[in-house]
């Protein structure tokens, strides 16, 4: 579980981030982490993993201050950046080096990735491209087995294919213990994958809720024509018609558009936001 | 304010204090110092006397050994550290190491003694490697042995008898007016004897193939106008 | 401390930098080679315990640019989160720096440099009968130890700074030596009442004009033990406390 209480982060004296923010965060989720570019999203997840500190408040991982960085906390988090960072070794060295700094290392999990791959052992890890890295990377995260795993824009740089590997990797690799943090702004990537969503704006947060809890209370639909404004939440108009969002009285489960919704929090703040008040409720992941 | 900065901030503190401190018991020092003395520069300390005197090191600070009424060590203050006097029976041992200057600055006008030893009972001198200036000894017989790269000049001195053993690459020579009735040489190795300023009634000369003697004019004409009297006497 | 733990952040350090360290043990060759040739050539100009010079020079300017590469992972954010993220404490990270870079280090400058000590010495014993440096003779061995007060002040760069570490360390240095010796001067003048004070030494002794001559003022032997002690001992081990302290308060 991770605690944010009364978190407080300034980048300087005069520019606030985050104020008074608490937040929590469970295990078994998937959570998505949206918002605009400099709402906040690194600095939150960056907090998380005790590479920044809060200015005031606290941020605690499984009970333990991130801040401190102490080992039990590094043995259960990775945090894996936008640009990824892979030392000057084969893969076959690169474990000998840092897999035995985590427990729960997992040699044939990270052997099944390699094959996945295909990319041999004997490999120099900078002679491979962009996208190779960031998935040896990520398939090394998911075999340490740490218990929190966040990641800052993974999508980014990856190809078509790539996309849906990587998709896969956490699903496969994804248990009830596990709590995933995915921080990006490519919404559309991250549809299946997640179970719960964070949207913030400016170091606020606009939402915090399951994916079942937003269903249950909304629906997501398209129109040839736009609807009457006392119809709706929020409607935009895109090449395919209206899509558009309303409140859920009949119980119907539609498709979660995540980007409508995040650009209806954005714009249509007001609205939206009442409707999710009160304290997720956190449904069991079940994958499908 | 971060905790890294607040140590820095106490180092500062802790240094400042420091000087502060130093400063006051540099007052103190200072305060010691006798402007007038010639040897203001200088800290002496009485030694018991000595028949036998040991020098090692390689301190370009030249080392002056004065015949005197009684047994004293003066060293140059700021080469203190550098210097290691052991007494035993009539032994007097001396180390003077450090300053890294080199042993040419020695031999320079300009460079201050190092350490001013004064004695009235010496009458052997061992030195390894440092500049030993001899002055000032009357009526008194003196060994003297110089190894490694010491050097050594006798200034105004009179021996009843003088004897020197050079090895390694060892010099000496003569300052002033000297004379030695008995004067005996031993140079071995690459060493080289500048016999210039030197009165002498009898030579022994012992010297290896390597090693060289330096006549002035005066000194090759008491060579040779002796050497027919049979005077010089070589003994090898 | 855990032992496991450092070991491990050994061998990272080392297989991930081994082949840097050998081109670099080559190049620090080369430059000691050429520093001996020079001061061989032009040895009119360079009188004096030259292989002391070339020693010092060697180990300050290629220990501190070895320090300077222990903490490189935070010229850049995604190396520096690398560094940060590996299980081990700020501790742990800081003693293996310090082992690499102040110990280890030594001892391999030490080999480097007596291997082209001992081929400079064989190629001059017999024209001016060079031997080869003795680091015990005449105390030297104490401008080795500062050698540690300069890896601490060095690592510590390495944490504060960001980009160009090592130039902005060296920079920081040099201006905190500058005033320093123009602070402690004008202190010694207020402090002593003496005028013509021309040169001081921090924690150790001033020298004053007098009738065109110098006189030299220094501490007691004993204060000046405690004060060598403090500078050669204490300093590097202060240092090295900081720099845990910036470690465990870095951000990236």
């Amino acid at each position: 579980m991770i605690q944010l209480n009364n978190f407080c982060y300034r980048y300087s004296r005069n520019q606030e981030l985050f104020r008074g923010l608490n937040l929590t965060l469970q295990s078994g989720q998937i959570y998505g982490l949206l918002g605009k570019n400099g709402a906040g999203k690194s600095t939150l997840i960056k907090n998380i993993g005790g590479l920044l500190f809060p200015t005031t408040g606290q941020v605690q991982v499984f009970g333990q201050e991130s801040r401190l960085r102490q080992v039990n906390f590094l043995k259960d988090i990775f945090f894996i950046p936008e640009e990824c960072y892979l030392p000057n070794l084969t893969v076959k060295e690169f474990i000998q080096v840092y897999a035995p700094f985590y427990p729960n290392f997992d040699l044939t999990q990270y052997q099944s990735y390699l094959d996945l791959f295909g990319i041999a052992p004997s490999r120099k890890l900078r002679s491979l491209s962009y996208g190779q890295k960031k998935k040896t990377l990520i398939g090394f995260a998911l075999a340490t087995n740490t218990r929190v795993l966040i990641l800052d824009e993974p999508t980014n740089g990856l190809d078509i294919p790539a996309k849906g590997i990587f998709r896969n990797m956490i699903k496969d690799a994804f248990k009830p213990d596990r709590l995933v943090i995915i921080s990006s702004h490519q919404v559309r990537d991250l549809d299946e994958l997640i179970s719960s969503l964070i949207i913030l704006d400016q170091g606020k947060v606009l939402l915090h809720a399951a994916k079942d809890e937003i269903l249950q209370r909304l629906i997501f639909g398209i129109s040839p024509a736009s609807l009457p404004e006392t119809a709706v939440l929020y409607q935009e108009k895109s090449p395919a018609g209206w899509p558009y969002i309303a409140k859920n009285t009949s119980g119907q489960k539609t498709y979660l558009d995540m980007e409508l919704l995040f650009n209806a929090l954005l714009e249509n703040n007001a609205a939206l936001q009442p409707m999710f008040t009160t304290n997720p409720k956190i449904p069991a992941y079940e994958l499908s | 304010m971060k905790k890294s900065n607040i140590a820095l901030l106490g180092l500062a503190l802790i240094f400042t204090a420091g000087m502060l401190t130093t400063g006051f018991i540099l007052k103190k020092e200072a305060a010691k110092i006798n402007l007038n003395d010639p040897l203001r520069n200088y800290e002496t300390t009485p030694t018991a006397a000595f028949k036998v005197l040991k020098i090692s090191g390689s301190n370009g600070y030249p080392i002056h050994i004065q015949y005197d009424t009684g047994n004293s060590l003066t060293v140059l203050r700021r080469r203190k550290s550098f210097l290691k006097a052991k007494n035993t029976a009539d032994t007097l041992e001396i180390i003077f190491s450090g300053a890294n200057i080199p042993l040419d600055e020695a031999s320079k006008n300009t460079t201050p003694a190092g350490i001013i030893i004064k004695t009235n009972a010496v009458n052997k001198i061992a030195n390894q490697n440092t500049f030993v200036r001899i002055i000032d000894f009357r009526k008194t017989d003196l060994d003297l042995a110089l190894s490694g790269q010491a050097v050594a000049t006798f200034s105004n001195c009179q021996f009843p008898a003088l004897n020197i053993r050079a090895t390694g690459q060892s010099r000496f020579g003569f300052d002033g007016q000297n004379i030695a009735d008995n004067f005996n040489l031993n140079l071995q190795n690459s060493t080289i004897g500048f016999l210039k300023n030197i009165q002498f009634a009898v030579l022994q000369h012992q010297v290896g193939d390597s090693a060289a003697v330096v006549l002035s004019n005066q000194v090759m004409a008491q060579v040779f106008n002796q050497g027919q009297k049979k005077l010089m006497q070589p003994t090898k | 401390m855990n032992l496991v733990n450092l070991t491990l952040l050994l061998k990272r350090q080392l297989k991930e930098q081994s082949q840097l360290y050998l081109l670099g043990s080559l190049v620090l060759f080369g430059l000691l080679a050429t520093l001996f040739l020079i001061v061989h050539h032009w040895r009119d100009s360079f009188g004096g315990a030259v292989q002391n010079g070339v020693f010092l020079i060697g180990l300050f300017g290629s220990g501190g640019i070895f320090t300077a590469t222990m903490f490189q992972e935070f010229s850049e954010s995604a190396k520096g989160i690398w560094l940060l993220s590996i299980p081990a404490t700020a501790a742990e990270k800081i003693a293996a720096a310090i082992l690499l870079s102040g110990f280890a280090f030594l001892v391999a400058y030490l080999g480097i440099y007596y291997l082209t000590d001992g081929l400079y010495t064989l190629l001059t014993y017999q024209k001016y009968g060079t031997t080869p440096l003795n680091l015990f003779r005449n105390g030297f061995y104490w401008l080795v130890c500062a050698y540690f007060l300069f890896n601490g002040i060095i690592l510590l760069g390495s944490v504060y700074f960001t980009k160009l570490s090592f130039v902005k360390t060296l920079l920081v240095l040099l201006l905190v030596l500058v005033f320093l010796n123009y602070a402690n001067n004008f202190l010694m003048g207020i402090i002593s009442g003496i005028p013509n004070i021309n040169s001081s030494t921090p924690l150790s002794g001033f020298q004053f004009e007098h009738q065109g001559e110098n006189i030299y003022v220094n501490l007691p032997e004993n204060i000046d033990s405690i004060s060598n002690i403090f500078a050669r001992a204490v300093l590097p081990l202060i240092f090295w406390s900081i720099t845990w302290l910036r470690f465990r308060e870095k951000e990236v």
